[in-house]
């Protein structure tokens, strides 16, 4: 039945006479595991393209969508693992690439009439690498897009025609949603149908003449067939190659950075392949550029082009060796270039905090695009988001005198500290520590500011002062007490235990402790001498301090330093606008919570104020 | 003989290899492909305030816009309209009645017709009265393509709590269009 | 099919005809053909060059900061310049479309703006109090806190000085972007 219905088709399509040329090929010599990277690159590419359709499938590109579409591939586990497919297979093909083209120089497989076999196989280079190139920001992150931004300011400045050119690769001005569109144009369209076309051309050349015969193995005795003796061993190599590949697909997927925004710090890197011709650039500059990122790669790919001609200006022998010794020479310059960029920024501190910054800032964008990322694009995420904002705009305004490190001397330190430690303001531990009468006098709390022999802090210290034994614990009971009160200004309590301390607290602030001398506490004590402790601590209360703490309700005249950031409704006045305001609110209540276990930001946050 | 029977191995075992390198993309690739169906399933059941009560006039159906929040693959919108919805006060009880402005023939937006108390369907031009009911073909002189009547919603009229204002309170559902009964989507 | 002149026997002088037939209808074939590839592809072309076309990159004013954030301790502090963003199809209102210095030296009223790119590859340049100078993350070019290169430097000029203004107790920026990768400072099209 199968049998009539393959006679039925073959009478139509002819297929078994076109199947067994293929079969009939024949190796120049024994099979050979040398032999399989032509098969390799070939299946590698296939890979390529059926991952790179199924995620078509999902993508959309645009500067508004191309982030959220690709986390939205990567929430799903045969997407994100589709993906990481697409992702290591382009870089096994690189390697694979390099591995057949040493491969065909060491053959020889480019004499007469194999010339074309070579030129075609050595344009697939630059081609799968601009391949990679348009493919990499196409997932709209952070770095992905730092890297068109400087690939277009590398075609811009060619001499002549570099800004227009640059300006159809962005599609405009600056990297945009054409931007996108483009390099999608690119990648999907004119690279694969070019690639296509010099594989086909390839291919037929290969097939027409052969793989070349060893040179002291002129005719083998009896041909082996390539079917199946070859083509077992190119399906174990492809086999194990695409199993390294789905491992790493499988247990580490591709990467997937926060979406880009030019607001958020970053360290543009390119990718492995490319740190070479980075590297390369620190050493020319200016008008010298050219040379590092235009003419030292065209002048290797030339070179390279013309080893077919070498044999005749040198002799054969002669050739053969300055080929050997010019390969090893570029994979050397090459890899040491390489070795030489990646061990620079081994010890960059700096740069090595960012990229760890990146890693948590990439996170959170993908926790909050799952709920949904807002139409107007994933920029939008980070730039709300309370816990990404908070601490940049602390380093920005607060860090210059307010530290913020938790007791490992982790987060943001201050360059001048001159003011109390936020950490956990508002808490009930930070505040214990403010009515600790040995505490609040330490650098901690009040000690470098103007209060260090302020009332408070006379106050606190007298509380205790002269009390022993039971007595002095029984105080300190009282204040602790108090501070649960406080703490239950911004958060009120869920459970009674803490909800009948916060209430025999309020009692003592207005009572015994005499707080409400001083300070305000909801209908007790009066504003305009000490800072208000109705909803003390709360996202209100600290919009309000924030703002003006000159104001009659916080400081007043007595304000030390602190700048008033938002006195007036008008946000360009003010150094910090009202949404900003909010943010940093924001992130400071919600770090009341449980202060200990919150992620710390790295002192990369903060580039300009933290550099140890 | 042993020739033949390695090559027999040989051709077995290239294609056991081809096929477990297919399967690594081909499976996860009909996965990935069926996931979506599993995704982004229409808002099922929206109840929402629509209008004050005070807003709607006897013999004057008021078309009004049902919003929620809605999920389109990545994107949130977070004031979406997802229904639209006509709302008739009859004159006698001050009773209201609400249906979902989705035509039970395909789908299209029911119109008001011209005389602004009745209904007409734009595509099809399927007529209703003023009560929803289908009108007769011999009423309008043409035929009616619609399968039902329109799809009454679950409809209350509710106090606010702090203005004390009355206003419209309406349970938003998909229906299935072309049928004869009128059957949820879910 | 022309070309055979035993399809023609009458004519005088077949060969003679036949070529110049030959000629006129390759002629016209070329013409049509070319007429039929060339209107899709230039239009096609038109559309593809369209960004050429549209051009904006002037200066624009932007208010960045009040002058009281900026104190005159001569540490430059960065500011992002928000601005509306028009990006294909989309408007974008208060985006930030760059990142500038502000710097005022002790006891001048006087503001020095910088651009925060780069004028090596277009990274953006951070400031370190310590080393009181600027970085550059990509290639560690170096500048001074006004904006000048320590030498040796792979950046090609000093950091980009913007014209900028006190207006009313608010900085004004005229924000712009320039080439990287030159000597010159050329304003960006």
């Amino acid at each position: 039945m199968l049998e009539r219905l393959n006679r039925w088709l073959d009478v139509r399509l002819g297929h078994r006479r076109w199947w067994g040329a293929w079969r009939a090929r024949t190796l120049p010599a024994s099979p050979s595991w040398w032999l399989t990277s032509g098969s390799l690159v070939f299946w590698l590419l296939v890979i390529e393209v059926a991952t790179g359709l199924l995620l078509m499938a999902s993508y959309s590109p645009s500067l508004a969508t191309a982030w959220p579409s690709v986390s939205y591939i990567e929430r799903t586990a045969a997407g994100s693992f589709l993906r990481g497919v697409h992702y290591y297979t382009a870089q096994a093909l690189i390697v694979a690439l390099l591995v057949h083209l040493i491969r065909v120089v060491a053959c020889g497989i480019f004499r007469a009439p194999r010339e074309l076999i070579w030129v075609t196989g050595l344009l697939s280079l630059p081609l799968v690498l601009t391949w990679a190139m348009t493919g990499n920001p196409l997932s709209g992150s952070q770095q992905g897009l730092a890297q068109v931004a400087v690939e277009a300011q590398i075609v811009g400045s060619t001499p002549g025609v570099g800004p227009t050119l640059s300006r159809l690769l962005l599609g405009g001005e600056d990297v945009g949603h054409l931007t996108l569109v483009r390099l999608y144009f690119l990648h999907v369209a004119v690279v694969p149908l070019a690639a296509a076309a010099l594989l086909a051309l390839h291919i037929s050349q290969v097939l027409r003449h052969g793989l070349a015969p060893r040179e002291n193995n002129q005719q083998p005795s009896a041909p082996v067939p390539y079917w199946p003796y070859q083509s077992v061993r190119n399906m174990t190599v492809l086999a194990l190659v695409v199993g390294i590949i789905a491992l790493l697909a499988w247990r580490y997927g591709a990467p997937l950075g926060a979406p880009a925004d030019p607001d958020l710090p970053h360290h543009p890197r390119p990718e492995w392949y490319f740190r070479a011709l980075f590297e390369l650039r620190r050493h020319f500059t200016g008008e010298q550029e050219l040379i590092a990122t235009l003419l030292i790669p065209t002048a290797v790919l030339l070179i390279f082009l013309t080893f077919p001609l070498w044999d005749g200006l040198f002799g054969r022998r002669t050739a053969s060796l300055l080929r050997t010794s010019t390969l090893l020479a570029g994979l050397a310059g090459w890899g040491w270039l390489t070795g030489m960029s990646y061990h620079r920024d081994l010890y960059d501190g700096e740069y090595q905090a960012s990229r760890k910054q990146d890693r948590i800032w990439a996170e959170r964008a993908r926790a909050l695009a799952a709920r949904g990322v807002p139409p107007t694009g994933p920029a939008e995420l980070l730039r709300n988001d309370p816990q990404t904002q908070g601490p940049l705009l602390f380093a920005r305004h607060c860090a210059t005198c307010h530290p913020w490190l938790d007791k490992h001397g982790q987060g943001l330190a201050a360059s001048e500290a001159s003011a109390p430690n936020l950490y956990g303001f508002g808490s009930r531990q930070w505040i214990e520590g403010l009515l600790d009468p040995e505490r609040i006098a330490s650098d901690h709390y009040f000690g470098r500011t103007a209060f260090a022999e302020g009332e408070m802090v006379s106050a606190v210290q007298e509380l205790a002062a002269g009390l022993e034994g039971d007595e002095l614990s029984a105080r300190r009971k009282q204040l602790r007490l108090a501070a649960e009160a406080l703490a239950a200004e911004a958060r009120p309590p869920e459970a009674p235990p803490e909800a009948r301390r916060a209430a025999a607290g309020r009692v003592l602030i207005a009572g015994e402790l005499g707080c409400t001398g001083c300070h305000r506490f909801h209908s007790e004590g009066e504003l305009g001498t000490a800072p208000d402790l109705t909803g003390y601590g709360s996202r209100s209360w600290l919009v309000a301090f924030i703002s003006d703490p000159r104001h009659d309700r916080f400081y007043g005249e007595r304000n030390d330093r602190m700048p008033a950031f938002a006195p007036g409704p008008d946000d360009a006045r003010n150094l910090l606008s009202q949404r900003e305001l909010a943010l940093l609110a924001d992130w400071l209540i919600s770090q009341q919570a449980a202060p200990s276990d919150t992620p710390r930001p790295t002192p990369a946050a903060a580039p300009q104020l933290t550099s140890r | 003989m042993q020739q033949m029977q390695r090559r027999g191995f040989l051709q077995w075992l290239t294609g056991l290899l081809g096929a477990a390198v297919c399967s690594v993309v081909g499976l996860p690739g009909v996965k990935y492909l069926l996931e979506s169906l599993g995704r982004g399933r229409r808002t099922a059941r929206v109840v929402q305030r629509v209008a004050r009560l005070a807003d709607l006039t006897p013999g004057r159906p008021l078309l009004v816009a049902v919003t929620a929040r809605k999920q389109d693959a990545w994107t949130e919108y977070a004031q979406h309209v997802v229904g639209r919805v006509w709302l008739v006060k009859s004159g006698g009880d001050g009773g209201v009645q609400a249906f979902t402005a989705v035509c039970p023939h395909l789908g299209c937006t029911i119109q008001a017709g011209a005389d602004g108390k009745t209904f007409v369907c734009p595509c099809h031009r399927a007529a209703f009265d003023a009560q929803g009911r289908r009108l007769p073909s011999s009423a309008t002189g043409q035929e009616n393509h619609a399968p039902r009547d329109m799809d009454a919603l679950a409809c209350r009229v509710v106090q606010d709590e702090q203005t004390g204002e009355a206003w419209v309170e309406v349970t938003l559902e998909q229906f299935v269009p072309g049928l004869r009964h009128k059957v949820a989507r879910g | 099919m022309s070309n055979s002149p035993a399809s023609q026997p009458h004519t005088p002088t077949p060969a003679a005809a036949t070529a110049r037939r030959s000629f006129f209808r390759r002629l016209l074939a070329l013409a049509v053909g070319g007429l039929i590839t060339l209107v899709p592809g230039a239009a096609g072309l038109l559309a593809f060059l369209d960004p050429l076309f549209r051009r904006g990159g002037r200066a624009r004013q932007v208010p960045v900061a009040p002058l009281a954030a900026i104190p005159d301790d001569g540490v430059p502090r960065q500011f992002p310049v928000v601005a509306d963003r028009q990006d294909a199809w989309n408007s974008f209102p208060a985006q930030p479309i760059g990142a500038v210095f502000l710097r005022r030296t002790p006891g001048s009223e006087e503001v020095l703006a910088l651009n925060a790119t780069c004028p090596h590859a277009g990274c953006m340049v951070a400031y370190q109090p310590a080393a009181e100078s600027f970085r550059c993350p990509c290639h560690t070019s170096r500048f001074k806190a006004d904006g000048t290169r320590i030498l040796p430097c792979v950046s090609p000029r000093d950091l980009d000085r913007l014209e900028c203004e006190v207006r009313d107790g608010v900085v004004w920026v005229s924000y712009q972007d320039f080439y990287t990768g030159k000597a010159q400072k050329i304003a960006r099209q």
